[in-house]
Parts: structure tokens; sequence; C-alpha cells
């Protein structure tokens, strides 16, 4: 037992040394961001200009908006993050469960410049800094022509004039990117998707299409020829043809690429701070930064875009924005519809 | 009588030289993935791809020039020593209490501190999340401590409890009759019959922390975060070959880890007893 004891007060001793360790903080304000290059022109459009301003200090934590909503959520009278910047699929169970403070054009007076049909994603609560279109990624070589429309993609791929890649169930843009998509293409509602799954099912008995669940797949099969197209963000295919790929090409086939907003949103119970920061990301400065460095479109209307990036952005005629709200309401259905039908 | 045994010579050596192919063919396929990874590493090239042409150290310039990189392994190397440690002191006063008691709360209690091992990682993670708040603890490196001291004990409780149920109770019978006290039966006698438990245990401890995505993905701060967590955020933006060059440093710790295990104990000492 005096040995037990022994034990058990040096595991004490040890837990207080490392209570006492532990690193709070020490930031005025605590923000969220994607890692890699998202997070370096985070930094260098928002938060560096945002601390050179104001003297505070911004701490970045790296992550997913689930880990960030769930952190929230179990400590939300002192939240570990004041403004969250993510995913809408993140945005939304954030406002779901209340983690939120609404934001107004007073509070936030860039807000009265952004594109008030991109405000209302946030119901409110926060509003999209850009957004990027789901639409079709494709080799320059291999395909000259690439389809004009979603139809002409796919009669395209069911004659086996190109091998395509789609979004499998278990990839971020499947509901909305392409069953919410096809079903405003080829009827249906979102209660039932059946014409949409219809025209993914003749895809795939064609042989001619492949699922994808990572976004990684797709750029690596298209470099390796494995597939010549695929549905995909225009900011990442534009960014793989700079960087490795040249011979990429992208567009929005009518009657346009569904829209996918990136959302920033101030935490309730978070810093005041939080305001002044939601003001820089709605600002067209800070907005023209980051989407020139991401290319992808703004939500402020008073951005301008380089040269080399403004004929790449996404127009508003030809993106489709739908309601994730509502689309997230049917979710768990399309996905079951979609595993027993097509099983990818 | 001699072709009998000139047919046995020539079936055992063809069973050698097939067992010997298998096992060649099964090294090559467990190491191959890891090779490529090492071999991406040092590619030129922007891609992901193979074959390469040249040979570069830019993917590990990247490494110090993205810092998110360095400062998450060494948090990790932090974490992964620091909850080896406290899983030792939970671990080993347990098995010792428990391991060689027959009692049904004895066994239950095994059961217990053995079942992280049973639940999914991400389960466990969530719930602590919430547990540790509300206990004041928030979203701070004690939190991930003790998250990851819960995943870890499972490893060294197994490895000490049954190198200790191997060792038989006659040794330290024999010192407490020659009059050393419990504290030094402990020092002397048990301790470096079970050190090998401990140290394998601790050793797989540290590398399932170092490898934890599940748990640590719940804990993350602005200053504390591991490099599994920092690793699974840049490849959902950014897919190039600096993630093969932090995976191969992360190999070249490990690695080195057990060279040093070896050079002072040696490798031998924690699978024989």
């Amino acid at each position: 037992m005096r040995l037990l004891r022994a034990f058990y007060t040096t595991v004490a001793i040890a837990a207080t040394a490392f209570a006492f360790s532990a690193s709070a903080s020490a930031a005025d304000l605590t923000v969220t961001a994607f890692g890699g290059s998202w997070e370096q022109a985070y930094r260098k459009c928002f938060v560096q200009p945002f601390e050179k301003a104001t003297g505070k200090s911004v701490d970045v934590i790296l992550g997913t908006p689930v880990q960030w909503v769930n952190q929230i959520a179990a400590n939300p009278q002192k939240p570990p993050i004041d403004v969250i910047v993510g995913s809408v699929e993140g945005a939304k169970m954030a406002r779901d469960r209340g983690l939120l403070d609404k934001l107004t054009p007073a509070e936030v007076p860039n807000m009265a410049e952004l594109n008030p049909k991109l405000v209302a994603y946030g119901g409110g609560y926060g509003f999209p800094i850009t957004y990027g279109a789901y639409g079709l990624m494709y080799s320059t070589k291999a395909v000259p022509n690439p389809p004009k429309s979603w139809q002409e993609f796919v009669e395209g791929t069911v004659k086996g004039q190109w091998k395509a890649a789609l979004p499998s169930v278990s990839y971020v843009a499947n509901a909305a990117g392409l069953i919410a998509l096809f079903t405003k293409i080829y009827g249906g509602s979102y209660d039932n998707i059946q014409p949409a799954l219809d025209q993914v099912k003749r895809m795939q008995a064609s042989g001619n299409v492949t699922f994808y669940s990572d976004p990684n797949s797709p750029l690596m099969a298209l470099r390796s020829g494995d597939i010549d197209m695929a549905m995909y963000f225009d900011g990442r295919a534009w960014a793989e043809h700079d960087a490795n790929n040249p011979d990429i090409g992208y567009l929005n086939p009518a009657p346009g690429a569904v829209g996918y907003p990136n959302m920033a949103q101030k935490v309730k119970n978070g810093s005041p701070l939080g305001l002044q920061f939601m003001n820089a990301l709605a600002s067209a400065e800070g907005q023209a930064c980051f989407a020139n460095a991401m290319q992808y479109a703004a939500s402020n209307i008073n951005v301008k875009y380089v040269p080399k990036v403004q004929p790449r952005i996404a127009t508003e005629e030809r993106s489709i924005l739908v309601s994730f709200d509502d689309i997230a309401a049917v979710s768990p259905q399309w996905v079951e519809t979609w595993n027993k039908q097509i099983g990818k | 009588m001699k072709a009998r045994l000139a047919a046995a010579l020539v079936a055992r050596h063809a069973g050698n030289w097939l067992l010997g192919s298998f096992t060649l063919l099964f090294f090559v396929f467990l190491v191959a993935p890891i090779a490529v990874v090492v071999a991406v590493s040092f590619t030129p090239q922007a891609a992901v791809s193979l074959p390469y042409q040249g040979f570069s150290f830019r993917w590990y310039a990247r490494l110090i020039e993205y810092r998110p990189f360095a400062d998450s392994l060494l948090t990790s190397l932090y974490l992964a020593l620091n909850s080896a440690l406290v899983a030792v002191l939970i671990a080993v006063p347990a098995a010792l209490a428990l391991g060689r008691n027959t009692s049904r709360a004895a066994t239950a209690t095994v059961a217990f501190l053995l079942a992280p091992i049973a639940i999914p990682a991400l389960v466990i993670g969530l719930s602590l999340l919430y547990y540790l708040s509300n206990l004041g603890l928030g979203v701070s490196y004690t939190s991930l401590l003790v998250a990851h001291t819960v995943i870890s004990v499972p490893y060294v409780m197994r490895t000490v409890l049954a190198v200790y149920r191997n060792v038989g109770s006659d040794y330290e019978e024999a010192a407490a009759v020659l009059s050393a006290n419990p504290w030094q039966v402990f020092i002397h006698v048990t301790m470096p019959l079970i050190a090998p438990g401990i140290f394998a245990g601790s050793l797989f401890a540290m590398l399932v922390s170092l490898d934890n995505l599940a748990v640590s993905y719940f804990f993350g701060t602005a200053n504390v975060t591991t490099l599994p967590v920092v690793m699974l955020s840049y490849l959902q933006n950014q897919f190039d070959p600096a993630i093969a060059a932090i995976s191969t440093v992360q190999m070249l710790i490990t690695i080195a880890l057990l060279l040093v295990v070896e050079r002072t104990y040696g490798l031998r000492a924690l699978t024989t007893q």
C-alpha cells in the first residue's frame, strides 16, 4: 500500500506540473483556418493586416469545422475560438447549436458591400468570404472540345467520349454539387432525387465513371491519364494548373455550377474584438488579396481581380446558389438512396 | 535409400526456397509503400508522382518554411513522451496490484483499464472533450495529455501484466524473507524483472500517441496541435510532397528511438524474458 501511495503521489505531482505547464493561449483573438496554402493566404490577407492595424495578436487554429464546433459547444461560456471560418456545413452546425452571434451591418460595416444573395447563406449569423464553383476540370489534351452543358457531359460520358470522375457519397460535394445540381437539370425535387440518380446510374453503367472521396485523387488520376475529366472546385483546379499540370482546363457548364461558400462567423461569448476581425474579413481589400491568391469568387462586390485570375473567377450567371439548409434536412435520405442504388 | 534421401533433400530445399520467397515478397509488400513515400520526399517536382528526374531537398525546406509542421512535430514528441510517462505511473502500480489477484473485482478492474483499446478513438476523443471541459480543463495541453494517457494506459498495462504474471512471486518472497522492505523489493527485485514490460509498453504508448489523429483532433489549439492533425488539415487543401517529407522525418524519429532502445537496452530484451 505504501508503494502504491508513493506512486499515486508521483502521479499527482506530475499532473499538477503538467497543468501548470499547459500553454494557455495568450493572444487577443483566436480564429480558425484550413491548413497549407489556404492558411498562408489567410494569414497574409487578413490576420497580419489586422494585427498591424489594431496592435492586437491573433492566434490561428488549424483543423476542421466539426472539431471547432464541438470545441465551442463543449465550452460555450468561455469558447476557445472567437471567429470560425470554415465550410457551409460546419456553419450550419454552429448556427443550429446556438453557438453564434447575430451580425448586422451596424456592427460590421463592410457587410454593406457584400453580395446580399451570398450573405443570405449565413441566415443572419455570418457571411461567406469567398465561394468555390463545383464545375468541370478536364484535360485540354484529351478533351479539346469540353462539354458546354451538364447534359452534354452526361451524354459524352455514357458514349465513352471521355473517362470522368464524380464525387462519391462520402465526398463533401456529393449532395449539393451533384445530386442537387442534377435534380435542378433533370427534374425531380429534394424529396424525389430519382431523376438525378438515374443519370448517375447511366454513367456508372457505361463503365466510363469512377467515384472519388478525397480531393487529391482526381488531380493524380488526371495527371496519370486514368481520367480525362472530373467534377471539381474551380480554385483547386486552377491551383493545380498553375503548379503542376498546365494541361488542365476548367469550366462551369450551362446552366452553371453549384457555389460552395466559405463562411465566417462570430462565436457567442467570444472576444468582442471578433467583430472587428469580421469587418476585416468582409473588406474589399482583404478579400481581393485572398480571392486572387486562392482563385475563388469573393463575396464583396468591390473586389478587383488581377488580369490572370479575372477570367477564371465564377460569374454570378454561371453559379447556382442552392439552399444548404434544405439539403441538410434531406441528406440522410439522399445518402441512404444513393447507397442502395449507386453504392459508391 | 539414396534416392529417397535425395528426394527429401530436394523437397526441403524447395520448401526453404518457397518460404524464403514468400517472406521476401511479404517484406517487399510491407516496405514498398514506405519506400515510395521516402523516394517522393526527394522529388524536385511540385506534385506527388513517380518516376521523377533529379534530386532535391526542396520539400524538406518547406518543412522549415511552413511552421505548423515543425511546431506540431515538437508538440507530438513532447506529448508522446509525457503521456507514456504518465501511463507508466498509472499502469505499473495497477498491474502490480491486480496482476496476481484472481478476484472478480480485480478481473473487472483489469478489463476496465484495458477497455480504451476496444472503444473507437473518435468516441473517446469526443466524450473526453465534453467531460474534461465540464471539469474546467477545456481545450488545453492538459486535456490533450489526459486523452493520450487514456489511450496509452492499456498498452503499458497489457505488457507489464504479461511480464509480471510470468515472473512468479518466488523472487519477491525470497527478498522479503531476507528482510527487504516493500520499497526495496520493488526497486531491487520487481522493477528489474518487469522492466522489459515497462519498456515495451512505453514504446507502444509513444508510437500510439505519435500516430493518433482521432483523439488529438478534438483538443487542438493554436499553440498545441499534433502533427497528424496538421497533416490532415494540410492534405485537405494541398497535396504536395511536403507531406512525404514530414512523414519521412517522423519515420526517422521512430527509427532513431528504436536504435536508442537497442543501444541502451537491447530490443531482444523486450521480446524475451
